[in-house]
């Protein structure tokens, strides 16, 4: 779908701004455009005076500082913050770094030549669109959907059923969205009759609408839920759209072996503890 | 009977006058930038509601800040005609002149409007828009406007400042044909102006009256610095002696001074005129005896130095003679007057080429 | 160095020649990304992309919304323009920062603002719904959204034409007995017609690009809620192809609106 020829966007939000990188230079097969250049020479001049006014980065003596650098869906925010802590103690002289985002944003970036070394998207279509750019995807972590009200749920919401209720005012995500497709699975498989008032752009748009009262109820994330002043009524429906978030290294990723660690790191006991904390269950 | 009187006080602008018109009567307010007349115009306009006052036009009162009366500016039946003529440039020359008349609600709007059209002569640029016109046919428009509504009170603020001097002129001599009779303020720096159009001068300074009175006389006698420098010309009036082949002779006090006849009809000989005198124009010698020096066709006028004062070019002497006579301003250089020694009481002659000056008509 | 002559015939300023450089620069950096969409738009596909009932639907909706807005911006933005620039009220100066505010305003941030005063539970909103109308989610909300971005643009250019054009015909029309209101009707507005027409198409420009405000305040739903700018970033989810061909009907719309306020202009 993204046509791999590099281009300038100006549009879109990037990743964090990065500082110096060592070893790490121009990558093969990368072609210049004149703005790129320009940039880069700009930058470049940037660097030399950081270099130069700090000799101490060249000192032989410790580890060499490395930087992993980790594409992550806006959802996984407080889990992988966690997990970096721990996986900068494990790895001395590793900085990770974390770039987080809608997953379709993510891979946009990464289409476009944003460097990363991991990706970990809400769910694995957006990670089919990252195509050749990700090596082996695996899962490592699943969401439900689930039903968010005012605080003390003063429209008395049961179930999915009160959703299409005329008194109830609620929002989903748009079905161009992972949160928005899964709503619509459910919704087809349910035969619930609902009329939106609005389908948003991202769980957060959805969240914001019910927090603030305007809407009454909203299908969410079981791990958005504590991300605003809402309440959660779960329902046995959401069992027809679980939703799966993929993990990979990326093709072109400068770390590959740091890259494996922090995936192990993730699917592994730590990992699974720290996601299951945050409400997500295990594939 | 239209008479205005005007009492008014605007801190802001420093301004304390008490002043009158009568009815009729064309009243030059004179003075230097700052001293006020603008803001006393916009009082009476009504566009400036004064600190403390009271104005009355006739039996109406338009401001009275003790009883807290300030008649709106388009219930005053005052007319503006200022620098710019502000003709609406949406709308051509023709609706123009029929904007008072209409906003008035005169049952005869469109034949006083022809009627104005043709007073200035601008039948033939009825159709056009203001933007077509010259800098002195839009003022004529801007005239025929402001008084097609018959505003029984008439304001000009320097009406002539931004035209050349020839369009000015003929501008002038309409203004004196159309403004005959009525109640008139008009604020100038040009002494053409006061000549030619006021029966009256009040000169503002500090923003109070520090003069008033016939203009012939402020003029002939100025008692403020002002009235004296005005538009930096020596003003000399007296009375036509003689006139042939565009020169005239005028009498002024003891002197006779020969200039270009600049009288625009057939006043005869005894008519009050001035002649006028550039500063610069004027040159100094000693005066030893009663031989004018040189023996050129030129002035030659017995004066004595009242003072001197130094001036960016050089030294400006003012002198005088005994019998009547004007004080006359002469600007020399710093050199002429280091060699000439001059002190005050010095018996000098001041000449001047008759080129040099310009026999106009005085108002009486 | 050599010196060329350039337009014969007509008076100009000397331009020092190396301005042209950051000139040169500056251009290319608005003009580069808008270049770069048509490179991108995937031609073949192009009309039945904007013409889906989806693209259709959004494109009717923003410019029906962003019409009644502009409307809604000359109703009451001229009077404010006038009393801003001809009124002697205190505290002028303050009011006039405020309600310029929007210009500068993150347009999510007005979003915010404008649910605190209209949502369900605003300042005012929450009479609106006491007597059962609800703006949030709503066309009408929409175009409370755009007119709250647009209104200033109206107004800043308003009252500089106003300012310009300065008092001195206002004064004039009273001094020949034409009433405030005859001389608003008859001199201030006539006199305003091309500050006017260009404001209104500014407004109207923004009305059709508001983002922000209209996702915040005014959600998304096709046909009601759903405009333009929100249907390209939701299609850039799904279709980029969709929303790069939807990007230039936007690009080609405002270039339109930039064009009609130059081209007039150009005639004053």
């Amino acid at each position: 779908m993204m046509p791999s020829v590099e281009h300038v966007d100006t549009n879109r939000p990037r990743g964090p701004v990065r500082p110096m990188r060592r070893g790490r230079g121009t990558r093969p097969g990368r072609r210049l455009n004149p703005l790129r250049a320009l940039f880069a020479a700009v930058l470049a001049v940037g660097m030399l005076t950081t270099a130069a006014c700090s000799s101490a980065d060249t000192d032989p003596g410790s580890a060499e500082p490395r930087e992993l650098v980790v594409f992550a869906a806006a959802s996984l925010e407080p889990t992988f913050e966690q997990l970096a802590q721990t996986f900068e103690a494990e790895h001395e002289g590793v900085t990770v770094q974390l770039n987080l985002a809608g997953s379709s944003d993510l891979v946009a970036q990464i289409s476009e030549g944003a460097p990363a070394d991991v990706l970990a998207t809400a769910n694995e279509r957006t990670m089919e669109a990252a195509g050749d750019f990700v090596t082996e995807p695996v899962p490592f972590a699943t969401n439900t959907l689930v039903i968010a009200v005012n605080p003390g749920n003063p429209r008395g919401i049961d179930g999915l059923q009160d959703l299409a209720r005329d008194d109830v005012v609620s929002v989903i995500c748009a079905p161009q969205v992972p949160c928005g497709a899964a709503t619509v699975k459910i919704l087809n498989a349910t035969g619930v009759n609902l009329q939106p008032a609005s389908e948003e752009n991202s769980v957060t748009d959805v969240l914001g609408k019910v927090a603030s009262g305007e809407a009454d109820a909203g299908l969410v994330y079981t791990t958005d839920i504590g991300r605003a002043e809402v309440d959660a009524v779960p329902f046995p429906e959401a069992a027809e759209a679980i939703n799966t978030y993929p993990i990979a290294v990326l093709r072109d990723a400068e770390q590959p072996e740091l890259a494996r660690a922090w995936i192990d790191l993730v699917t592994g006991e730590e990992g699974r503890a720290v996601l299951a904390e945050a409400g997500f269950d295990q594939p | 009977m239209t008479e205005v009187r005007v009492r008014a006080t605007v801190e802001a602008r420093g301004l304390d006058v008490d002043l009158q018109v009568a009815n009729g009567e064309t009243v030059a307010l004179l003075g230097a930038n700052g001293a006020g007349k603008s803001t006393v115009l916009s009082v009476i306009a009504g566009l400036l509601t004064p600190d403390t006052g009271r104005v009355e036009l006739g039996t109406r009162v338009l401001t009275d800040t003790d009883a807290r009366v300030q008649v709106p500016t388009h219930k005053r039946r005052v007319g503006l005609l200022a620098q710019e003529p502000a003709l609406f440039p949406h709308l051509s020359v023709r609706d123009n002149v029929a904007f008072g008349p209409t906003s008035r609600r005169m049952k005869d709007a469109r034949a006083r409007t022809e009627q104005w059209l043709a007073a200035v002569d601008a039948v033939h640029l009825a159709g056009r828009k203001p933007g077509q016109l010259s800098g002195g046919q839009q003022q004529r428009v801007a005239l025929a406007r402001a008084l097609a509504g018959e505003p029984e009170l008439m304001l000009l603020d320097e009406p002539l400042a931004a035209l050349d001097v020839s369009v000015a002129e003929d501008l002038r001599h309409l203004l004196a044909r159309r403004l005959e009779g009525r109640t008139t303020v008009i604020v100038t720096h040009d002494l053409l102006d006061v000549l030619t159009l006021a029966d009256r001068v009040i000169t503002l300074d500090g923003g109070g009256v520090v003069e008033d009175g016939p203009a012939h006389e402020v003029l002939a006698a100025p008692r403020s610095d002002f009235t004296a420098r005005l538009a930096g010309l020596n003003l000399l009036p007296g009375t036509l002696a003689e006139r042939a082949e565009g020169t005239a002779r005028v009498r002024v006090g003891p002197w006779t001074v020969t200039g270009t006849d600049r009288l625009a009809d057939q006043p005869g000989v005894g008519t009050a005129v001035a002649a006028l005198i550039q500063p610069a124009a004027l040159a100094i010698h000693h005066r030893t005896d009663d031989d004018p020096p040189g023996g050129s066709p030129r002035n030659a006028l017995p004066a004595r130095v009242i003072d001197l004062s130094a001036t960016p070019s050089g030294v400006r002497v003012r002198a005088t003679a005994d019998g009547d006579a004007p004080t006359v301003a002469a600007d020399i250089t710093a050199a002429a007057a280091a060699d000439l020694g001059l002190a005050p009481g010095a018996d000098i002659w001041l000449t001047v080429k008759a080129q040099e000056v310009a026999v106009h008509p005085a108002r009486r | 160095m050599a010196t060329t002559i350039g337009r014969t015939g007509r008076e100009r300023a000397q331009l020092p020649g190396w301005i042209l450089v950051p000139a040169i620069i500056g251009a290319l950096l608005v003009l580069l990304p808008l270049v770069a969409i048509l490179f991108r738009v995937d031609w073949a596909n192009w009309w039945p992309l904007v013409t889906s009932p989806a693209s259709l639907d959004a494109l009717w909706l923003t410019l029906r919304t962003a019409g009644i807005s502009t409307v809604a911006c000359i109703l009451l933005g001229v009077p404010m323009a006038i009393v801003l620039a001809r009124g002697t009220m205190p505290g002028r100066r303050l009011i006039r920062s405020l309600v310029l505010l929007p210009l500068v305003l993150p347009p999510v941030v007005g979003g915010l603002a404008l649910l605190m005063a209209f949502g369900r539970f605003g300042l005012i909103g929450q009479y609106f719904e006491l007597v059962g109308i609800r703006i949030a989610f709503s066309t009408t909300a929409v175009i409370i959204a755009q007119t709250f971005v647009a209104l200033p643009f109206l107004v800043v250019s308003l009252e500089g034409a106003l300012r310009t054009a300065g008092t001195r015909y206002e004064v004039a029309a009273a001094t020949l007995g034409a009433s405030p209101t005859r001389t608003l009707w008859r001199v201030t507005l006539p006199l305003l017609g091309p500050g006017l027409a260009a404001g209104a198409v500014l407004s109207f420009a923004r009305a059709v690009g508001e983002f922000g405000a209209t996702l915040t305040f005014a959600g998304s739903l096709q046909g009601r809620t759903r405009t333009l700018p929100l249907e390209i970033y939701l299609q850039r989810e799904s279709d980029p192809d969709a929303a790069v061909a939807l990007a230039l009907v936007l690009v080609v719309i405002s270039a339109l609106v930039m064009a009609l306020v130059h081209g007039r202009t150009q005639h004053d």
